[in-house]
Order: structure tokens, then C-alpha cells, then sequence
């Protein structure tokens, strides 16, 4: 995996590094990593919420499901 | 100790995609799924146990999640001490999975909402990794571990990257714990993968994954040829 620099302020950073004393996060970035996947994991699923469920699609769905022997 | 980590549809391309290097490991490959007719979940763990073939004694058996092995007819049969937590084939707790299976009957019938289903996938899933970790720690030749929410919630969901990155992590994670405990070399394997079906579903792609937590050159096995790469370990 390729990484990059982002900047944030030095006091949220300040603020955050103190937070993360004695938990599991060994490092800024990586609770930084968390938090932003977090952020975009919500979004996501909040997006999947009305990710359409065609009719076309779930009859070739069921049809395969069958033919695997699970519905 | 040998430790098998057995991940129901765990797609290759996804663990690239997610970046997770617990379950790519130090080596890893695809599976070769071209002697079954189909990736049926049972079919395709019952030769990974047996190390043949099984798949036209599991479709001649009446109830095919059903279809169980005995010890002596699998690789567990080299060990005086193992443990097989769910595993399809052998051990597989069949009333948890006839409940999934009829959550998504009810999914199609309209009864039950994708949400209910995927609770019913993560509450076993928190079980079974419970069972694991248990087991990790007691004294056993060889622990398998069967997860399948991978499978499940796919099925219904593969098209949301959200959801399903969320499930590679957790599934990441427990690699990464495995590893971390030291305990001896651990197998990454999948039955088969997944592909998309239209832009929301999933349905079972046509080669599996593996990956070993040494460097070693597999090429391409299929299911039946782990029974000896798992005595050679």
C-alpha cells in the first residue's frame, strides 16, 4: 500500500496525539487512517442504503443461489 | 500449531483492493476450481478436507449441508489433537446455516430486510472468532476456523464497497492477530471467490485464495491437493 502526507492543524494534532495515549494506535497517522475510514465506511453504507436492488439482478441472483444449492 | 483460516468467498482481488497484508501474508496465490461444476461451499471444503474430489458424493447425499466426513477421512486425521470450529463438511453447526439460508429466502420473500440478514451473518461471525481465539490458545496439533460472513453478507451486498471493506478489515484483523501470536504457520483459504452481479449483488466467482505466513510457491493448487500441502507444512 502507497502512502501520502496530508497536513492538519498542529493543535488538533496536539489534541489527538494526547488521545491516543495508551490505546492501541501506535502513531498519529494511524489513528488518523481510522478515523477517516470510519468516516467514509458510514458514508458508504449510508450510499448502500439506496444502492438499488434490481429485479433483473436478483432473479439471476436466485437462479445462481439455486443452482448452488442454497435457496 | 497449525492454524487454518478458512474465509467463505474471500476474493483475491478484494484483498488487493483493501490492502489487507494480513491475509495476503508472505505468499499467496489463486485456487483452481475448473474440476468442480459449480463452487458450491460444501462440495468445495469437503475436498479440501479429504483431499479428493468429493463433489459427486456430496450432491448424491439427501441434504448436502449435511454432508459430513469422518475424522479419519480427512487431514485432521494426522493430528492427536485438533480442532475444527464450523468448518462446512465436517463440523458445520447446521441449524446456525439452515437460519442463513432461510434469512435470505426471506430477504427474496420480502420478509426479512438486508440488515436483519447481515445481523444474523455478524452474530455468528462474533461467535465462531470467539471459538477460535478459545481454541488458538489450548493445545491442538492443528485449529481450523470456518467464517462465512464474507459469503453472506456478499451475496446481498457486494456492491457496497462500505461494507464490504469493513468485513475484509475484520477478517484482517483476525489474521493479524493469528500472526501475531506466533504459534506456527497459518493458512489463508477461501472455497471460491466473488463477483459482482449487477451492481449490488455478488455471486460466487470461479477460483478461490491462499496464502501462507512463509514463502513458498504453491502455483495454482485445487482444493483437493491441501490435505498434502497442510502434512507438508
Amino acid at each position: 500500500m502507497a502512502f501520502t502526507t496530508v497536513s492538519i492543524p498542529k493543535e488538533l494534532a496536539g489534541k489527538a496525539k494526547r488521545r491516543i495515549r495508551g490505546t492501541g494506535f501506535h502513531s498519529l497517522s494511524a489513528y488518523v487512517t481510522y478515523i477517516l475510514r470510519q468516516v467514509l465506511v458510514s458514508a458508504e453504507l449510508r450510499k448502500g442504503k439506496t444502492k438499488a436492488f434490481s429485479r433483473e439482478d436478483e432473479a439471476e441472483l436466485r437462479k445462481r443461489l439455486k443452482a448452488m444449492g442454497y435457496i | 500449531m497449525i492454524a487454518v483460516l478458512g474465509i467463505d468467498a474471500l476474493e483475491a482481488s478484494c484483498v488487493k483492493k483493501f490492502g489487507c497484508r494480513n491475509l495476503s501474508q508472505e505468499s499467496c496465490g489463486a485456487t483452481d476450481l475448473s474440476g468442480f461444476s459449480e463452487p458450491r461451499t460444501v462440495v468445495i471444503w469437503s475436498s479440501f478436507l479429504s483431499g479428493r474430489n468429493t463433489e459427486r458424493e456430496v450432491l448424491a447425499s439427501k441434504d448436502m449441508w449435511g454432508f459430513r466426513l469422518d475424522a479419519k477421512d480427512t487431514f485432521f486425521s494426522a493430528f492427536e489433537r485438533f480442532s475444527a470450529i464450523d468448518v462446512p463438511g465436517f463440523s458445520q453447526d447446521v441449524a446456525q446455516h439452515k437460519r442463513e439460508r432461510e434469512a435470505l429466502k426471506g430477504f427474496f420473500g420480502k420478509k426479512v430486510t438486508v440488515e436483519e440478514y447481515d445481523a444474523i451473518a455478524l452474530e455468528w461471525h462474533k461467535k465462531v472468532r470467539e471459538e477460535f481465539f478459545s481454541a488458538l490458545e489450548g493445545d491442538y496439533g492443528l485449529v481450523m476456523g470456518y467464517f462465512d460472513a464474507i459469503d453472506l453478507v456478499g451475496h446481498l451486498s457486494f456492491g457496497v464497497e462500505g461494507k464490504m471493506r469493513m468485513l475484509y478489515d475484520e477478517m484482517d484483523g483476525i489474521a493479524g492477530k493469528v500472526r501475531a501470536m506466533g504459534k506456527g504457520p497459518l493458512l489463508v483459504v477461501s472455497d471460491h471467490g466473488m463477483k459482482p452481479l449487477g451492481s449490488r449483488y455478488g455471486d460466487h466467482s470461479e477460483s478461490g485464495f491462499w496464502s501462507l505466513n512463509s514463502r513458498k510457491d504453491l502455483g495454482m493448487p485445487k482444493p483437493e491437493d491441501f490435505a498434502r500441502i497442510i502434512a507438508s507444512l
